[in-house]
């Protein structure tokens, strides 16, 4: 007998159905998975029979043929483990055939019967949902994350004889409850605050208008001024995810599969900080399975590169695509996929090699070379720099600075802040498709950042004076709207701009 | 037929690449008025020249035949890039050079050769230097292009560069001294103030056949002419005291020209090449450009500075940083400023001008 059960796949992030074929006749025992499984779907086999013998099911030798349609697509995971099972039960008659239709179903089987997690749950019921599928049952390890799905009746099972006995009508299962978004700022579980980050004033306030606006910030200064504890900082003040931030960022770590089954949710903007010796397909994503990359997994957050001249030249230079698009295209030979990728990149760096430039301590004297430091800034291309908006030098701290008690502001007061900025700013390009100031366009740009006489002449005044490239214009004018936003105005002051145009004007930038 | 002069650069040409002569031997064959050109004609001939040169020196130039094929070669370079050769004894040869040591016997030269023969400074400095030293550099260079005044250097990194480029941004005039063929723009990221030179009708010079690249030796050999070129010289900040331009420095002093210094702070590390010279007594101080043009034998026209008004925090500020540099920190206290404004009005006064932003998050007033 011929039994089809309905099942799911990813895509990239976006799901498929996959119709589960199976046919049981006499004759020489054997059990063939086909239609383009790869290795973990091949294995079925071997998890499928010890967890049908195990469950107190029949398998009795016969020869099974497992079509997985449509055929020409390849097929990944062990997610297929558990609608495989259903479906040889099914054609074997030993469960009873009504309800199976009515569902889709996914989850790994362990040796004995136990529904395991797998990967990429949450966008695989999205895509779903938007199919016109209602109802499902996955792993009981997936709740959580079903938990935030609308429209859809999501039924855990632990085991597979739980799941048979819900489909033959002889035990009721609850669907999984509908779970309201709460963003994770309520809860703060940040181990690190702004209030502990002694002096530094101009770093943090230049941190505070990168996040404000959404503006890539590179944070220059000597080895052990405090850059990566700045850096570490940012998730501290970013404003809330909405939900449906939070959702597109879960459904990528859901795909990637390090979501925290017990949280079910990304609820706090990631804070990504791949290694100096990352690879170029572990940032911007590839590989044979063409998973995503630490610039997806950073989507909607923070991709923080702590010495960035150390990386890889080529692996840096991919970044100015997302930098600009917002998405990251993985084109491998069998297939393509987008990756959403929009996050705001955070770099620290030594102003040189040995990293005492500038340090301003009679101990450490900076022995580089004016060539050597131009090779180390020169490692990072003009093109990158370019699509930086904030330049900002981290000093040493002075030791009385260091153990003085005096507390700064805290993260929750600048957080409050930056979240009143986003606010103005999300009401003003409500129509025009872009969320933040650093995504402006030049007739944004245009459009929302006039300038009155004075500003103007300082402008013109900066750029004469060649500290500016015409480029470096625009990028200016997006941090004074964005400072300007701050103070909640509607109009860009004379000392916005000119705040804005001594982030764009450091040695650094002069250099490149 | 070829042109007398034609026939006098092939000789050169030889001269220097075929056999390889040193700069003493050309400079010895020159001053004697030897007629290189029909050593050019009969090498052999190179042993009547007894007194002159010397004899392993003859020996070399008669086992030589002349390449046709490369000097011609030469020369194609030399009408293409436009370069002149000015040698010893033309009229256009710089009455300075001859009363050195070795005088070159040629100059090859791409500009206004009408330079060398103009009143100049030789502004000379190491390839690393301190904010200091920068500002030091402009300064001076400022008001030798506002007196007319040509600033020489050595197309150098560093000082050299920014003297050049200060020059050059004021309308002023400046020789380059190479140390490889004239043609050759080195280091290459200089390439762009060579070219400004040359077309904002400066000079760059060379004593070495176009093509020759930058050798080590050149170096030193090449700072005579700098300083051979100039009045005085001038050392706004330098090192150490075996630099390439206190080398400079040195000639300068053997060549009888006038030797100032810049003197730098003693925590300045990049600036004690320069104070080391001062405490030996060698070089005289100078700490002003109206003193430098004075010593130069002429009247020191000030450049007023526009008065712009200011207000209470920007006067706090500026009387603060004249005393010297204060970081961001404590001219917040000082003004009483928070960090927002105070970030404004640094970057607007950094941009009209009149302060400076050094490192370390500290400021300077200009």
């Amino acid at each position: 007998m011929i039994a089809s059960v309905n099942s799911y796949a990813l895509d990239g992030l976006q799901g498929y159905p996959v119709c589960i074929e199976v046919d049981t006749q006499k004759g020489i025992a054997s059990f063939d998975i086909v239609g383009l499984a790869s290795g973990a779907v091949k294995e079925a086999r071997n998890r499928v029979r010890a967890a049908v013998k195990n469950s107190f099911f029949e398998f009795s030798p016969r020869r099974t043929t497992v079509n997985l349609a449509p055929a020409d697509i390849k097929k990944q995971g062990s997610s297929f483990d558990f609608p495989i099972a259903v479906g040889f039960l099914l054609s074997t008659e030993q469960i009873s055939p009504e309800r199976v239709k009515d569902f889709v179903m996914i989850g790994e089987l362990s040796l004995d019967g136990t529904l395991r997690h797998v990967n990429g749950v949450l966008p695989i019921l999205i895509s779903a949902v938007q199919e016109g599928y209602k109802k499902f049952i996955i792993p009981a390890a997936d709740a959580e994350e079903a938990a935030y799905v609308q429209n859809a009746e999501v039924y855990c099972a632990k085991n597979l004889s739980e799941a048979c006995a819900f489909l033959g009508g002889m035990k009721e299962i609850a669907p999984v409850k509908h779970k309201i978004y709460a963003a994770a700022s309520a809860k703060e579980k940040y181990g690190v605050d702004m209030k502990y980050v002694k002096g530094q004033l101009p770093a943090k306030r230049a941190l505070e208008i990168a996040v404000a606006g959404g503006h890539n910030i590179i944070m220059c200064g000597p080895a052990g001024a405090g850059k990566t504890m700045l850096a570490k900082c940012i998730p501290t003040i970013m404003p809330d995810m909405s939900f449906e931030e939070a959702l597109e960022t879960t459904k990528i770590h859901s795909v990637a599969g390090i979501l925290d089954p017990e949280e079910g949710m990304i609820t706090s903007r990631p804070f990504r900080t791949p290694h100096h010796t990352a690879t170029l397909a572990s940032l911007i994503g590839g590989g044979q399975k063409s998973t995503c990359g630490e610039v997806s997994l950073a989507h909607n957050g923070v991709l923080f590169l702590d010495e960035m001249p150390e990386y890889d030249k080529r692996t840096l230079e991919t970044l100015r695509q997302p930098l600009e698009d917002g998405v990251v295209t993985v084109t491998r030979v069998a297939r393509s996929i987008e990756y959403p990728a929009r996050f705001m990149l955070v770099a620290g760096m030594n102003p040189c090699p040995c990293g005492n430039y500038g340090s301003g301590n009679p101990e450490r004297v900076c022995k580089c070379t004016d060539l050597e430091r131009r090779r180390y800034i020169g490692r990072i291309s003009g093109p990158l720099l370019d699509r930086i908006d904030i330049f900002v030098n981290v000093d040493m701290v002075k030791y009385s600075e260091l153990r003085s008690d005096e507390e700064g502001e805290g993260s929750d007061i600048v957080r409050a802040r930056v979240s009143k900025a986003r606010g103005i700013q999300r009401m003003r390009y409500k129509d025009e498709g872009i969320h933040t100031n650093a995504e402006m366009l030049n007739v944004h740009i245009e459009k929302y950042c006039k300038l009155a006489s004075d500003s103007e002449a300082l402008l013109k005044h900066a750029f004469e004076s060649n500290k500016l490239s015409a480029r470096g214009v625009g990028r200016i004018l997006k941090v004074a709207r964005t400072i300007a936003d701050l103070r909640g105005s509607e109009g860009i002051s004379f000392n916005d701009l000119a705040e804005a145009i001594q982030y764009k004007t450091t040695e650094l930038n002069r250099h490149a | 037929m070829r042109s007398d002069r034609e026939l006098l650069l092939r000789a050169m040409i030889w001269l220097q690449s075929g056999c390889q002569l040193s700069g003493q031997a050309l400079a010895a064959l020159m001053i004697s008025g030897t007629d290189i050109t029909a050593l050019y004609k009969r090498p052999e001939t190179a042993f009547e020249a007894k007194g002159v040169l010397k004899e392993q020196t003859s020996k070399k130039i008669a086992a030589s035949k002349p390449d046709e094929q490369a000097i011609d070669k030469k020369i194609k370079l030399i009408y293409q890039r436009g370069i002149q050769a000015v040698f010893y004894g033309d009229k256009e040869y710089p009455e300075s050079l001859t009363k050195i040591d070795v005088p070159p016997a040629v100059l090859y030269a791409i500009g206004d050769t009408a330079l060398m023969n103009t009143v100049g400074v030789a502004v000379v400095g190491s390839r690393s230097m301190s904010h200091d030293g920068e500002r030091a550099t402009v300064m001076f260079t400022e008001a030798l292009a506002a007196h007319s005044v040509t600033v020489i250097s050595g197309m150098a990194r560093g000082v050299d560069a920014v003297a050049h480029a200060t020059a050059l941004k004021h309308g002023g005039k400046t020789i380059a001294v190479l140390g490889n063929g004239a043609d050759i723009p080195y280091p290459s990221q200089n390439r762009s103030i060579y070219e400004s030179i040359i077309a904002k009708n400066g000079l760059v010079i060379s004593e070495y056949c176009p093509g020759t690249p930058a050798l080590p030796y050149h170096f030193p050999e090449r700072n005579r002419i700098v300083s051979g070129l100039a009045k005085a010289v001038l050392v706004p900040e330098a090192s150490s005291v075996r630099s390439g331009s206190l080398i400079t420095a040195n000639l300068a002093l053997e060549q009888g020209k006038e030797l100032y210094i810049v003197p730098h702070s003693v925590f300045n590390k990049m600036g004690q090449g320069g104070n080391e010279f001062l405490e030996r007594l060698q070089g005289a101080i100078i700490c002003s450009p109206e003193r430098l043009i004075k010593e130069l034998g002429m009247e020191y026209v000030s450049r007023s500075k526009p008065e712009i008004p200011v207000n209470g925090a920007e006067k706090a500020i500026i009387e603060r940083l004249e005393k010297g540099n204060a970081h961001f920190e404590e001219l917040m206290m000082i003004s009483g400023l928070n960090v927002q404004e105070l970030n404004a009005t640094l970057a607007a006064m950094e941009i009209m001008g009149r302060i400076y932003k050094a490192e370390n998050n500290c400021y300077g007033a200009n």
